[in-house]
């Protein structure tokens, strides 16, 4: 008995780890290709809509998004940085508010009009993220209501909405959430559009 | 010079066998000669229903056995593709692998034992039981309704027993090489009897491709699989005492690939062993078997989740179980009683990643007793009742009674009643399993309460012709506490499954069988009607019934073997499995419908011509003739045929 034990205590212990093995496939997604679409002119006034694609994809780190130059990045204590205008944990979009930050960040949702041939942003109506109100543990964020679900294939979709933001600088963005997933087919893999919109009153520069 | 043998490793043994299933007073030390003391050969004894050996016919529980000669006419193959061709029960195959009901009560419900020893590697309930392999079985005991009283918590619905063979003869080989387009599979046996016991080698190698019932996705409905498994039995024998010792070594790899609506793709595979080992003495006294073993069983499971193009899904889980057992037990037989008492104590440890606490472990003693009671020749009572204490949930009692009688030779009444429990296992309670590529998750519960349940079981089986053999059995199961993973409302972008305690539930029918055995013809139709509903709160006054899901209402089979003189043999098997209800989101607005599955059939054939001269055999099989199966609720293989060769020594003429 005590040979047939030590036997078969030898094949499991000789069984090796799959981990180890495994040839794993490492193809990392192509974050850098969509980042360049954004370009900048000499004097730092945008040229192309940002169309970037965020790593949201961690359950204890931020990423925090800066709209003007479309950076994504993340610190240690985003409450305590005013380099950010919002960030983004898997499905959850922060403003760079009072709740969250230093900041006085504010967003609006937009319904029922074309993304393209919006210009102008209103001057008032602006939204910040507030302490939880209706005691369902989750805080009133502006971005709350972003997606639909569905409850057969557990997919996020969009709404058929977009934002105006109006950042930690005072300047304007339209922005839209194009896809939750990555090509790949990685969830929190966020495709984000915007882009700088202006005031009648303050003409860029 | 074997039957000599033969008669000193048997007699005590068989004495004892023939004074429990008759249960008179006799001296086991009494020499008899071989005929008197061998069992009648159409007497089939059965050891699970009561722990001790017992003729099928005095069993107060009903219970289906698989004889080894089944086994060759409907195998190749595993323990699930036996099961679903000639079982009466239902086998259900997903990503967890192949799973068992019976009268509609989940896997979880269902103890599944090898000599004894459970079987270790639950996966949501789910023991895939298409890795139990189909060499060197004697037997498939399956003991339907509560039996927590003899085996404790688990085998609330049921149990089923998988007896391996002992050697028969002092030099023993076999050997089979089955060749398919989407597998093969080799085993071969060795072993010896000699005057101071047996031992039996066996090892097996199989391996089989994944399948795809869907072409327009990339997913694979059906893993690849490679399996080895080798095992060693020995028995040891010195006047009324036996020693048993078994080991075996089970390594199994499946493949498979799967993806999501959002596009991600993985590739995903399990890497699992089991090892089990046990150590059982047999010591005969005056009217009295006692009986004490040692197991101890080892499970792990290698899981890895490789997304393609990507890695942020990646994953690598190990799950490891270790049980522990000792057990002692004593039969005692006076006149026209036996008396079955024991001690059973378990020892689990489970260790995890998708552990919450990352390691659990649970201490569960025990102590059980059962009075058979035969006043009259055709009348059995059994009144039994284990004490369990579980170091997670503390003392339950798990009380039965049941009545045989023979009202005639050619009818007998069979009457049960029992209550069972099971505790909530660790992942139920504690599991945190996220599988953000496919948008859900699951989360345990540490406030589970055990499930309880009263079962009953009222039969008979009437024997009209000596080739007319008809069962008939119905059921009532009533589940308080029943855990299901349930939809709750979460913080996370994913849709959180959580495992709760459910109200109540119940499942009733009937189980309807018969053996028409003539000649070199045998017909086998069974019928299963099986009524399943849920009591859930509709809100905080009102209490609604939902169909429990997954469970078929109707399912029926058909077996029927052909054998001439000439050692030819043919088997058809069709197996038919009804709607099924599952729940799903039909109409976009965010909550579940119940939507019926198709009904489906099941078609094999088996050719089978023996040679006996030179003790082969070879086999012509198809299984899935009908190409059944559909990839969302029922991923079977789809049509296969396959060729076997079989070779035992010593052959049969030389026996």
């Amino acid at each position: 008995m005590k040979k047939q034990m030590l036997l078969f205590g030898l094949l499991t212990a000789c069984s090796p780890s799959l981990d180890k093995t495994y040839e794993w496939d490492d193809e990392e997604e192509e974050l850098e290709e969509l980042l360049d679409t954004a370009d900048l002119d000499d004097t730092g006034v945008l040229q192309t809509d940002f169309r970037v694609l965020v790593d949201a994809t961690s359950r204890e780190d931020w990423a925090l998004i800066d709209l003007e130059t479309g950076d994504v990045f993340g610190v240690e204590d985003p409450s305590g940085s005013s380099e950010w205008d919002m960030s983004v944990q898997r499905f959850i979009f922060k403003l760079n508010s009072p709740l969250n930050g230093p900041e006085d960040v504010g967003a609006l949702i937009v319904e029922g009009e074309s993304y393209e041939e919006y210009e102008v942003p209103p001057s008032e109506g602006y939204l910040q993220d507030m302490e939880d109100a209706d005691d369902d543990g989750v805080p009133e964020y502006v971005f709350n209501e972003w997606y639909d679900y569905d409850i057969s294939t557990h997919i996020l979709t969009p709404k058929n909405q977009f934002y105006v933001i109006r950042n930690r600088n005072e300047r304007f963005f339209k922005l839209y959430i194009e896809d939750y997933y990555s090509s790949a087919g990685t969830s929190a893999m966020i495709t984000l559009v915007w882009s700088e919109i202006f005031t009648t009153e303050t003409p860029s520069e | 010079m074997k039957i000599i043998i033969k008669i000193l490793l048997s007699v005590p043994f068989l004495l004892w066998s023939n004074l429990v299933v008759a249960q008179e007073p006799s001296d086991p030390n009494a020499e008899e000669s071989e005929e008197t003391s061998e069992s009648d050969p159409n007497e089939t004894i059965v050891v699970t229903g009561s722990r001790t050996e017992q003729l099928i016919e005095k069993s107060p529980v009903p219970i289906t056995v698989i004889t080894k000669e089944d086994i060759e006419a409907y195998g190749p193959g595993d323990v699930s593709l036996l099961l679903q061709q000639m079982s009466g029960i239902q086998i259900t195959n997903s990503v967890l692998g192949s799973s068992l009901q019976i009268q509609g009560l989940e896997p979880e419900h269902i103890l599944i034992l090898i000599d004894g020893q459970r079987v270790l590697g639950e996966k949501d309930g789910v023991i895939d039981i298409s890795r139990l392999s189909l060499n060197n079985i004697e037997r498939i005991e399956i003991v339907r309704g509560p039996s927590s009283v003899l085996y404790g918590s688990n085998a609330m619905g049921g149990v089923i027993n998988i007896i391996t063979s002992d050697v028969e003869e002092p030099l023993y080989g076999s050997s089979n090489l089955l060749y398919s387009p989407v597998g093969e599979q080799f085993d071969i046996s060795s072993g010896t009897k000699q005057q101071w016991g047996s031992v039996l080698i066996s090892f097996n190698a199989r391996n089989q491709d994944a399948f795809d019932l869907d072409p327009s996705d990339i997913d694979t409905n059906g893993p690849q699989t490679n399996q080895m498994n080798g095992d060693i039995k020995s028995t040891f024998v010195k006047g009324k005492h036996r020693l048993t010792t078994q080991a075996g070594y089970l390594r199994r790899d499946s493949q498979r690939v799967s993806s999501t609506a959002a596009g991600a793709i993985f590739d995903q595979m399990n890497r699992t062993e089991d090892l089990r080992t046990q150590l059982t003495s047999v010591t005969l006294l005056d009217a009295s078997k006692i009986t004490a073993n040692v197991q101890w069983s080892f499970y792990k499971d290698q899981f890895l989740f490789d997304q393609r193009n990507a890695t942020a899904e990646d994953k690598f889980q190990e799950t490891t179980q270790r049980l522990t057992s000792a057990g002692f037990q004593q039969d005692l037989v006076r006149e026209r009683h036996l008396l079955t008492y024991g001690l059973e104590s378990y020892f689990e440890v489970l260790t995890s990643d998708r552990l919450d606490n990352g390691t659990s472990d649970r201490l569960r003693p025990s102590i059980f007793i059962q009075e058979q009671w035969s006043p009259a020749e055709d009348v059995t009572f059994v009144v039994g009742n284990r004490l369990d204490y579980d170091s997670w949930f503390g003392y339950f009692n798990s009380p039965k009674v049941a009545v045989n009688y023979q009202a005639d030779p050619s009818f007998i009444v069979r009457a049960s009643s029992g209550m069972g429990y099971r505790a909530p296992a660790f992942k139920e309670m504690f599991l945190y399993w996220n599988n953000s590529g496919a948008g859900y998750m699951v989360t345990g519960n540490p406030d589970l309460q055990p499930e309880t349940m009263v079962g009953t079981n009222v039969g008979f089986t009437y024997i009209p012709t000596s080739f007319l053999t008809v069962n008939t059995n119905f059921f009532r199961n009533d589940l308080t506490n029943l855990i299901t993973a349930n939809i709750i409302e979460s913080e996370s972008d994913l849709m959180e499954f959580q495992y709760q305690n459910i109200l109540a539930a119940y499942t009733q029918g009937v189980e309807v069988d018969a053996k028409f055995d003539v000649y070199f013809v045998q017909l086998q139709p069974k019928y299963t009607f099986t009524d399943a509903w849920e009591k859930v709160e509709s809100d905080l006054f009102n209490k609604e019934e939902r169909a429990l899901v997954g469970r078929p209402r109707h399912t029926g089979s058909l077996s029927a073997l052909i054998r001439n003189n000439i050692g030819t043999q043919l088997m058809t098997a069709i197996n038919m499995v009804g709607h099924r209800t599952f729940l799903t989101d039909i109409n976009g607005d965010q909550e579940l419908d119940n939507i019926l599955s198709l009904p489906f059939t099941m078609m094999n054939f088996r050719i089978q011509q023996e040679f006996p001269r030179y003790g082969t055999n070879l086999v012509l099989g198809g299984n899935n003739l009908l190409n059944a199966g559909d990839p969302r609720f029922t991923p079977l293989q789809p049509r296969w045929f396959f060729l076997k060769l079989g070779g035992e020594f010593p052959i049969m003429e030389q026996r």
